[in-house]
């Protein structure tokens, strides 16, 4: 039977650490594959990542389970994200980075097989990247929350610690940039 | 139309995130104008993009990578950035300003560790003005032997205890200087304090200094954490001697560690030698995370035990002697701590055992070998024997000495400690009985040898020892977490010892005990120097005799200081070459963590207020 978050938490808090292991496996793909989108580097995801397991591991007492474990451990990431962007000021990624840090080949979600179409959707997918990587930092954060993470206003404000009044606001103007800069590849599909 | 509708409507419109009436009055603008519902197309399209994005799964070693680096960080006390105990203030909106107060401190705290720190490893120059060149930098760390210390596994052998002596060990160019420095369970004597601000500037000492943060643990910390550094102690052991020195690592995964060690040592062309288990079954319970049971299973002569993987509540001990050089030893260990991650470490007294039988893991030496380690450890077995134990005479009166200085916590510390080494006392036992196929007349336990007292080891005053020309001698006196926990240190030390410096190749192939003279030549065309601090721990007079010149290491720790010689260049790799030397004997015992999460007793409190 599946433990519920909470129940793993307890188990943790009881002195067995290693179920804490679980929570890692259970939200280290969602938790990387959002923060490589945010930061842009697969490096920067992956140590983000850890570090924010890590501090949650060690605050798990102070987890009072009022929002979602995720929402919780994601908003320690976000603050070691922003902390390091910071520290960085400006992060060299590029797409082609990402593409070759994390090994990924373009997924053709069409699944046509003509080797034109893959070039396209390829070449699509670096530019949404590229257009991604961009925005301003806040902007990026809560379109890919919204869009990829699917998460509500309200989850991404807590996530965010910031109005939902902001995650509105930040979200229109976002989506506004991200249109201007994908108005070509936008027309084509 | 359209001018009516504020800008983010359509936006939040397309999530879902109006209210009843804005949505009305949103699908209303939408009907009667195109230029909202291109808007509106506009951010279809863009999810569409956004999530035509490959998923990007993280990497296989983030878990891992996670879990280790935990442990680690809860076993070492400054690693933890926050104690959740702070933290733990229930509200969010109004706990931020606690919060930042208390970030601040331990900024502020950890920021006078490193300058103090820093302060230590380059104290040379800048107080003593012009160094000569081939001045060896001898680095030398106060350390105070805390009675019963538990701050970390390495504490459990009681020959850590304060046996001091004034004895100087062997070695023309090792120094040892015992200093009375008594602490109260509140903090350090005057002649501590005033030892430790002739060391330290006072505005480094402000604020209480570090209390709380222990120097001892950061400089280990650092070690961990460079595995270059960590593999440099190998180099100070004796060469031309017939004592195997002990290292205990403490391991996440015993089994696993001591595998990878064997397949390291293959790699670096050192013989394997079989490893030997004392895996037990007791107080097993199945782990939500059971992690995968690789390891000793693959090894030699090792037969895997069931429920000993993966368990946080099994203690098991395994062994693996080796015999090779420094270099083949540095560079194992360092691979080592990148692969599989050393939580901590100790060294303990040398054992004596007939190499042969000890490499074939012949019962006879295993059995000697518990009897060796039963002797630097005399409680362990006492403990073991008799749970009753704590009310014997001795501990009484080492616990009648102690009361006076001891907080609460430091009591419930102690016990803990003292829970820790009946539990190690009987791996150990289990270890050699293991290894004697099972024997069932092997003794069960040995009897303790007789450490002094606390109160006949204590020395009053001070023994300084000479420094011969070209040494130096640098040391610190700090507040540790032991002290600020309110456990009594009796003693301190400092170690002097010139630092390999650069390899000299007509001198290759000297055997030491010349390992030290060796360093010592070397120091004159020394071009990038390291410092070694090293944290001694004595036992009685006798025990002392005995490990000449070997001495009792507990902890290592080689500093890169980058200093240029003035008439030779720096290397251009600008790493520093340690002296050549012959092999040395090792026998590694890995153990697990012994604590993990340990949640004060403020912690659990605040942990029921919090946990709604």
């Amino acid at each position: 039977m599946k433990r519920t978050d909470s129940e793993i938490i307890d188990v943790c808090l009881q002195g067995r650490t290693e179920a804490f292991g679980v929570l890692v496996a259970r939200y280290q793909d969602r938790l990387y594959n959002t923060l490589v989108k945010v930061l842009g580097s697969a490096d920067a995801a992956q140590e983000a990542a850890q570090t924010a397991f890590v501090q949650a591991f060690h605050r798990l007492t102070t987890f009072q389970g009022q929002s979602a474990f995720y929402s919780w451990l994601f908003r320690i990431a976000l603050n070691v994200a922003i902390t390091e962007k910071r520290k960085q000021r400006r992060m060299v990624a590029s797409v082609e980075n990402v593409q070759a840090t994390t090994g990924h080949e373009p997924i053709d979600q069409r699944r046509d097989n003509h080797p034109s179409h893959a070039m396209e959707v390829e070449e699509s997918q670096r530019l949404v990247r590229q257009a991604l990587e961009e925005l301003p930092l806040e902007h990026r954060t809560m379109l890919i929350l919204k869009e990829i993470e699917g998460l509500s206003y309200e989850e991404i404000a807590q996530a965010c610690q910031c109005p939902i009044g902001t995650v509105r606001s930040r979200l229109h103007r976002a989506r506004q940039e991200l249109k201007e800069k994908l108005k070509a590849v936008m027309q084509s599909l | 139309m359209n001018a009516r509708l504020p800008e983010d409507w359509v936006s939040a419109y397309y999530d879902g995130e109006l209210t009843p009436s804005e949505r009305v009055e949103a699908e209303r603008q939408l009907q009667a104008s195109p230029a909202p519902r291109a808007e509106l197309e506009s951010y279809r399209r863009l999810s569409v993009m956004l999530n035509a994005l490959p998923a990007d799964a993280a990497p296989s070693e983030l878990r891992h990578a996670v879990m280790l680096q935990a442990e680690r960080s809860s076993l070492i006390p400054e690693a933890k950035t926050v104690r959740p105990a702070a933290t733990a203030s229930g509200r969010e909106a109004g706990t931020r300003s606690a919060r930042r107060r208390q970030s601040a401190g331990v900024l502020v705290a950890a920021c006078m560790l490193v300058a103090a720190t820093l302060l230590v490893w380059n104290k040379g120059p800048r107080h003593n003005g012009p160094r000569p060149v081939n001045v060896p930098n001898g680095l030398a760390t106060r350390t105070e032997t805390a009675p019963e210390a538990s701050s970390l596994a390495t504490a459990d052998r009681p020959s850590a205890k304060n046996a001091v002596t004034n004895e100087t060990p062997a070695g023309p160019y090792m120094g040892i200087v015992s200093n009375k420095a008594a602490f109260s369970g509140d903090g350090i004597t005057n002649g501590a304090i005033e030892q430790r601000n002739a060391l330290v500037p006072e505005a480094d000492m402000a604020g209480g200094m570090v209390r709380g943060q222990s120097l001892s643990q950061a400089v280990k910390r650092q070690m961990l954490q460079n595995p270059q550094i960590l593999g440099q102690m190998f180099y100070y052991f004796p060469s031309d001697d017939d004592r195997v020195a002990v290292v205990e690592m403490t391991v996440i995964d015993v089994r696993k560690s001591a595998g990878q060690l064997q397949v390291l040592l293959s790699r670096h062309a050192v013989e394997r030698t079989p490893a030997i288990s004392s895996a037990h079954d007791e107080e097993s319970e199945p782990s939500p995370t059971t992690d995968d049971a690789r390891g000793l299973d693959e090894l030699d002569g090792v037969a895997p035990s069931a429920g000993a993987e993966s368990n946080g509540s099994t203690e098991e001990l395994v062994a693996v002697f080796v015999q090779a050089t420094p270099e083949q030893l540095a560079a194992t260990v360092r691979e080592l701590n990148l692969d599989s991650g050393v939580v901590d470490f100790s060294l303990h007294p040398p054992l004596q055992a007939n190499v042969d039988q000890l490499a074939s893991g012949d019962s006879q030496v295993w059995q000697q070998l518990d009897d060796s380690l039963s002797r630097q450890a005399p409680e362990d077995s006492a403990l073991a024997d008799v749970t009753a134990d704590e009310g014997d005479e001795r501990s009484r009166a080492g616990e009648a000495a102690n009361d006076r200085d001891r907080s609460e916590t430091g009591e419930a510390k102690l016990k803990a400690s003292r829970r820790q080494k009946k539990s190690r006392a009987a791996d150990v036992k289990k270890l050699a009985a293991k290894n004697t196929h099972g024997r069932p007349d092997a003794p069960a336990a040995l009897p303790a040898a007789s450490l002094p007292s606390q109160e006949q080891s204590h020395i009053d005053g001070e023994t300084a020892i000479a420094l011969k020309p070209g040494e130096t001698r640098e040391s610190l006196n700090f507040d540790t977490a032991d002290l600020a926990r309110g456990i009594r240190a009796r003693s301190s030390y400092q170690m002097i010892l010139p630092v390999p410096e650069a390899r000299n190749p007509g001198q290759r192939g000297q055997k030491a005990g010349s390992n030290r003279s060796i360093a010592r030549s070397d120091s004159s065309s020394g071009q990038q120097t390291q410092s070694l601090a090293l944290k001694m721990k004595s036992s009685d007079d006798d025990a002392i005799e005995a490990q000449k010149p070997f001495f009792a290491l507990e902890e290592a720790v080689v500093v890169e200081s980058q200093r240029k010689a003035a008439t030779e260049p720096m290397n251009a790799e600008g790493t520093v070459i340690t002296p050549d030397l012959g092999e040395v004997k090792v026998l590694f015992i890995f153990t697990r963590p012994r604590t993990a999460i340990e949640p004060s007793s403020a912690d659990e409190s605040n942990n029921a207020e919090n946990r709604e």
